[in-house]
């Protein structure tokens, strides 16, 4: 009795996780599809406008949709950088303002993960940027200008140091060799 | 002073060049074999990677680095007592300075070679310098070790130069190797009136400029912890109180040199007990001043008890640490101050039982600094663990051995006391030269 409990209950675990991923739901599945589109914002210093619109492929517009943003990205490889979400309005269409942090090519990606019998969806396009927001500059901190000429103070102090050492060294040698071919009296002795 | 005594000083002064009775060469056979063994476990991690330390991730500082900052500071200490003589015209000091200054010499030789074991690969060393930060502490401290050790070579050398003009009247001759190379080095001396005012001078520089040379050696080390953004490193009195642990251990190394020196070529008669009581004095004084720093600084940490560095105090006072920190505040710190400085007989013996406690103390005081500082966490992790291998211990014992090494090799070709400050502390005119001036000088 135990046995066969356990083989029912596993054959019961195995039609629920297929759920999901057939049966039933496969029944009325309605696939995405994302166009992503790139404009100028009104004032060309408020760089970009990404807009995505999102249709069934039914050809019907999908609402209240959440499609992240995001922008590919080199570290270590290829990533994605996501910039933001967005919620889709009544005509299936989001969009987002987007000033890029450099200027040239710029991948960006949007995602529609999928809802309950909507499919999810991926859109990419490239573009060139020719307006970027102003390298950051971070503040010059207090002090700066003295920490800045530390290195040279200390330079010149060591400079200094090598200077006393050689100094004492070769001053003593040539003194000493000057005295010795003097025909100088020895210390003690009168002239 | 008269004229036998100094004659008898002169002759024990130059007694040892030359010389290699049976006892030396059984120093320097016991002594060689010991360095040999640390340059067999250096090898053996040259070839192997530094794996087979104890040093690992966490805990990348350890034996080696705690050796660099150990006998970097005995050098330090032997500069500045030999300094501190000179400058304060110690009447006493004529025996121990030519002692203080090549201690201090062959600990810094040996201390400065520490940081390239640590490195794993000393090929890597040349980056220190192609590609030198200045901002970075390491290059402060290539920089500070470099100008300090090239000071106390001249700083040997130039007191020197009478003591070898001795040796080539003395011992030299024209056609003797040794004799040319005393010949060449004494630089033709006579002991002429412009001949002293050179030396004088030069000496004089050299004795003003190595005491803050050696402090600035000492601090930058210090800093090398203390610019580190760990907790227990994090500390504005690291520097002093680096320099004051420094001229500690370098003083009790002195004592112990002097002492082993002394019974080795029969200086009794010139290094007494009176200089023994005088460092012993200086030892008080220091440990004492070590004391009230190391209670200050323990005070307002734990008084404060940061929560990046309570962890590492309670590992040090009660934890994982304490027999070591116990070992080293009692045994290390406090009972030497009172074998030093509680009268009585046995002057000498009890000097130099005082510095060997000193020494280990300060000794176990930088592991105190430097393991806990690095096993304690930074990051909710658990502790590091060290524990030093044998390849790590053979080099420390190696090079602990090199320093009397070098020192009975030294003096076995250079005068172990200075005659010429003996004569210049006496008033004592020299003796006149038996051979003429290297420079061509007619006499």
């Amino acid at each position: 009795m135990t046995a066969l409990r356990r083989i029912l209950a596993t054959a019961g675990l195995v039609i629920a996780m297929a759920a999901p991923f057939g049966g039933a739901a496969s029944a009325d599945h309605v696939r995405a599809i994302a166009e992503v589109k790139v404009d100028h914002a009104e004032k060309l210093e408020k760089g970009y406008v990404l807009a995505v619109k999102l249709r069934g492929s039914d050809g019907k517009p999908l609402n209240t949709a959440t499609v992240r943003f995001y922008q590919t990205v080199e570290i270590f490889g290829p990533r994605e950088m996501l910039i933001a979400t967005a919620v889709t309005d009544g005509q299936g269409n989001a969009s987002i303002p987007y000033l890029p942090a450099r200027l040239g090519q710029h991948e960006i990606v949007v995602r529609f993960p999928g809802r309950d019998h909507v499919g999810a969806a991926v859109a990419k396009h490239t573009f060139d940027a020719t307006v970027a927001a102003a390298p950051h500059r971070q503040a010059v901190p207090p002090l700066a200008a003295f920490s800045a000429n530390v290195p040279y103070g200390v330079g010149v102090v060591v400079l200094s140091v090598w200077g006393l050492i050689a100094f004492a060294l070769f001053g003593t040698v040539r003194g000493v060799l000057q005295g010795g071919r003097d025909r100088a009296i020895r210390k003690g002795d009168t002239a | 002073m008269d004229a036998r005594t100094r004659g008898l000083y002169v002759e024990r002064a130059l007694w040892p060049i030359g010389r290699g009775d049976r006892n030396f060469w059984l120093a320097v056979g016991g002594l060689s074999a010991l360095v040999a063994l640390g340059l067999y476990a250096y090898v053996y991690q040259l070839q192997n990677g530094l794996w087979v330390t104890g040093l690992n991730q966490k805990v990348s500082w350890g034996f080696y680095i705690i050796n660099c900052v150990f006998f970097i500071g005995i050098s330090y200490g032997g500069a500045m007592t030999g300094a501190i003589l000179r400058l304060t015209n110690a009447k006493w000091r004529a025996p121990l300075t030519r002692l203080a200054e090549a201690t201090a010499v062959a600990a810094l030789l040996v201390g400065a070679v520490f940081p390239i074991i640590d490195l794993g690969r000393p090929d890597r060393f040349i980056n220190v310098i192609l590609y030198a930060q200045v901002g970075s502490p390491i290059v402060w401290d290539v920089v500070a070790i470099g100008t300090y050790l090239v000071a106390s070579l001249v700083f040997l050398y130039l007191p020197l130069i009478p003591d070898l003009a001795i040796a080539r009247d003395l011992l030299g001759s024209r056609a003797n190797v040794l004799g040319k190379v005393y010949g060449m080095l004494s630089l033709g001396w006579r002991g002429t009136h412009a001949q002293e005012r050179a030396l004088a001078r030069g000496v004089g520089i050299l004795a003003v400029l190595i005491i803050p040379l050696a402090i600035s050696v000492h601090s930058v080390l210090a800093w090398l912890f203390a610019v580190t953004s760990r907790g227990a490193w994090h500390s504005t009195i690291f520097a002093p109180l680096f320099v004051l642990a420094a001229v500690l251990s370098g003083v009790a190394a002195v004592i112990l040199v002097i002492a082993a020196l002394r019974k080795v070529y029969g200086l009794q008669a010139f290094i007494t007990a009176k200089h023994f009581r005088y460092l012993s004095y200086l030892l008080i004084a220091l440990g004492m001043g070590y004391l009230y720093f190391m209670i200050s600084e323990y005070l307002t940490e734990g008084y404060v008890a940061a929560e990046e560095i309570a962890p590492v105090l309670e590992s040090i006072f009660v934890g994982q640490y304490a027999p070591s920190f116990w070992a080293f505040a009692i045994g290390g710190l406090v009972l030497p101050l009172f074998i030093a400085g509680l009268p009585g007989r046995y002057p000498v013996a009890r000097a130099c039982l005082a510095s060997i406690l000193v020494i280990a103390g300060m000794w176990l005081k930088r592991f105190l600094i430097v393991v806990p500082g690095m096993a304690g966490p930074i990051m909710p992790w658990e502790w590091g663990r060290y524990s030093p291998t044998w390849v790590e211990i053979a080099i420390t014992v190696g090079a602990a051995a090199a320093i009397p090494l070098m020192l009975i090799v030294f003096f076995r070709f250079f005068p172990v006391m200075s005659v010429h400050e003996l004569d210049e502390i006496e008033g004592v005119e020299p003796a006149p030269r038996l051979a003429p001036a290297f420079a061509g000088g007619e006499e």
